[in-house]
């Protein structure tokens, strides 16, 4: 799916840039942006699926409350993508 | 154990103005905070990597948080900050229990102050659970901090002028609005109100120009108007949009539909009174301060001598009141630990009680707008989700509510409702609206979710190595 999302680039300048990993797919992220971020960039907005009915769910409050885009980080599972910054080759699994 | 005179719980503008206060009269302080960095969500800073071109692109809110920072930064050594900090836990023996670095901790306070802050109100209707719908809190947050623009096309509903705040950031960097839901009944210009609401806050420009900005961009803004629902398959496709009478119920034959990607929720903020909850500080309920809200004196101190609670957290007003109360509590808390009043603090006491008083008025007018009505909660059908930790649906709660004394703790037992990861922040809220709303059977006011430790989700590991260091 093409992503929606888009990095603004006015007004601001970014750091390095690298690769983070989802599900085995290699993405791009920037230094300071958090995996929740990159992911959108990317055009992944479903982070995990619901307990029960197993629906899509993706970033909701966007800082850390509603625990909805929780997701594996290298082998430590419920961890916040809106707030957990990316690093260079972690490992995300959804 | 760690020991602090005054331990202050949240990074925000009143815990860090409320630290500064206290660290100049030489109290020795410790600030826990879940952030990176100070300022909580009102003053995030920007992560490391990025690097403003133009710091004017961030707006006034973040000229104030550098202000803020500045005074922080003098009395900085006096202040012990914990960043990455998550308090799990307020115990007996005033003792408070936080996970730092996959550890827990214990640390022991002589005086305590909760800056918890606040979230977006949230509001279950069909759709609200697929990706793509956010809180405009959230919306805020990736577009200013995180610089990116979650969707192309976006629709923007709920009430009052922050809504054309995030209006106007989203446009100037390059969104598409479809429509501007505001679901109060606006009477006279949003200008004036603007101009009362930033007139007080020393920038009226500011609301003229984002007003400017929408108008500009051609963005309809759309009074007496709420989403209805959203649909789609893996994120939002479309919202169905529709007219709402003054108490914010659906007016029949007025829904359409709109193409949007994303949707940012903006029905105000709801406090986060977990902390001052489990420290067992006496609450009340008001729907203008956005639900229960911490007893307090006139000194900010709640129920439990030598528990202050301020800002957000404490009643929803803004950054210039948790700034005012931050402070009080500080100059209130250092007398209290025996500590001599700082060079014209005692003068300066007066002058905020003064401030608060001014933006208390004001707020009264704009609560009189976006105070929620029984309509906004009448959105959600059977399959709707309420609790979206545990999948729990309308349909469950609908049922158990309309029965003669039930209450949220009954329905929380049968239906696991509020047992998830979030800690009932999202569901809670919602179930005291409906239960207000549809149990008819209750006299006074519902009483909202237990809350008991760990209050945050804590891996079990950390917990079990909790006080083993003791």
């Amino acid at each position: 799916m093409a992503a929606n999302a888009q990095r603004i680039k006015k007004d601001v300048s970014r750091g390095d840039c690298f690769e983070i990993i989802v599900n085995g797919r290699r993405i791009k992220a920037y230094e300071g942006e958090t995996i929740g971020t990159a992911m959108m960039a990317a055009g992944l907005y479903a982070l995990r699926s619901s307990k029960e009915k197993k629906e899509p769910r993706g970033i909701f409050c966007g800082i850390g409350v509603c625990q909805e885009c929780r997701v594996t980080v290298n082998g430590v599972p419920n961890i916040q993508a809106c707030k957990t910054l990316s690093t260079p080759e972690c490992c995300v699994e959804l | 154990m760690e020991k602090a005179e005054l331990a202050i719980i949240g990074g925000g503008p009143g815990g860090i103005s409320a630290a500064v206060a206290a660290a100049e009269s030489g109290v020795n302080v410790t600030i826990l905070d879940e952030n990176a960095r100070i300022g909580g969500q009102i003053f995030r800073q920007l992560e490391k990597g990025f690097t403003l071109t133009n710091p004017k692109a961030m707006g006034r809110d973040y000229q104030k948080g550098v202000d803020l920072f500045r005074q922080f930064k003098q009395v900085e050594s006096r202040i012990n900050y914990l960043n990455h900090a998550t308090v799990w836990g307020i115990f007996d023996h005033h003792r408070i229990a936080y996970e730092r670095n996959r550890k827990s901790k214990t640390i022991e306070y002589k005086n305590l102050l909760i800056a918890s802050g606040a979230y977006d109100r949230p509001v279950p209707f069909p759709g609200w659970t697929l990706p793509g719908v956010l809180t405009a809190g959230g919306a805020q947050n990736l577009v200013k901090n995180q610089r990116i623009l979650p969707g192309k096309k976006f629709l923007l509903a709920g009430t009052g002028p922050l809504q054309l705040v995030l209006a106007h950031q989203l446009i100037q960097a390059g969104a598409d609005i479809a429509a501007i839901l505001e679901v109060g009944d606006v009477k006279g210009s949003w200008l004036k109100l603007m101009q009362g609401m930033w007139g007080n806050w020393g920038y009226a420009g500011d609301g003229l120009q984002y007003l400017q900005t929408i108008r500009k961009a051609g963005v309809p803004i759309m009074r007496n108007h709420i989403i209805a629902r959203a649909n789609g398959n893996q994120n939002v496709e479309k919202a169905v949009i529709a007219r709402v009478d003054k108490d914010w119920r659906v007016i029949h034959n007025t829904r359409k539909s709109l193409n949007v990607d994303t949707v940012c929720l903006g029905y105000g903020l709801v406090t986060s009174t977990e902390l001052t909850r489990l420290a067992q500080c006496d609450h009340e309920y008001d729907n203008g301060l956005g639900g229960y809200v911490p007893v307090r004196s006139e000194t900010m101190e709640t129920t439990q001598k030598g528990i202050f609670a301020v800002g957000d957290g404490a009643g929803v007003a803004g950054s210039q009141v948790a700034l005012a109360e931050g402070r009080i509590a500080g100059i209130a808390a250092s007398q209290a630990l025996g500590h001599a009043p700082g060079v014209g603090q005692k003068k300066t006491l007066a002058e905020l009680q003064k401030k608060l008083t001014r933006h208390h008025r004001l707020r009264k007018v704009l609560d009189e707008i976006s105070r929620p009505r029984p309509g906004l909660y009448e959105l959600a059908e059977d399959e709707t989700i309420i609790c979206r930790c545990e999948d729990v649906t309308f349909k469950q709660i609908k049922t158990l509510i309309q029965k003669e004394g039930i209450n949220a703790k009954d329905i929380k037992r049968t239906t696991r409702v509020g047992m998830g990861s979030c800690g009932g922040r999202m569901c809670g809220p919602i179930l005291i609206e409906l239960l207000r709303n549809l149990g008819s059977q209750i006299s006074g006011q519902p009483e909202g979710l237990n809350v008991r430790p760990p209050v945050k989700p804590i891996p079990l590991g950390v917990l079990a190595g909790a006080e083993n260091n003791e």
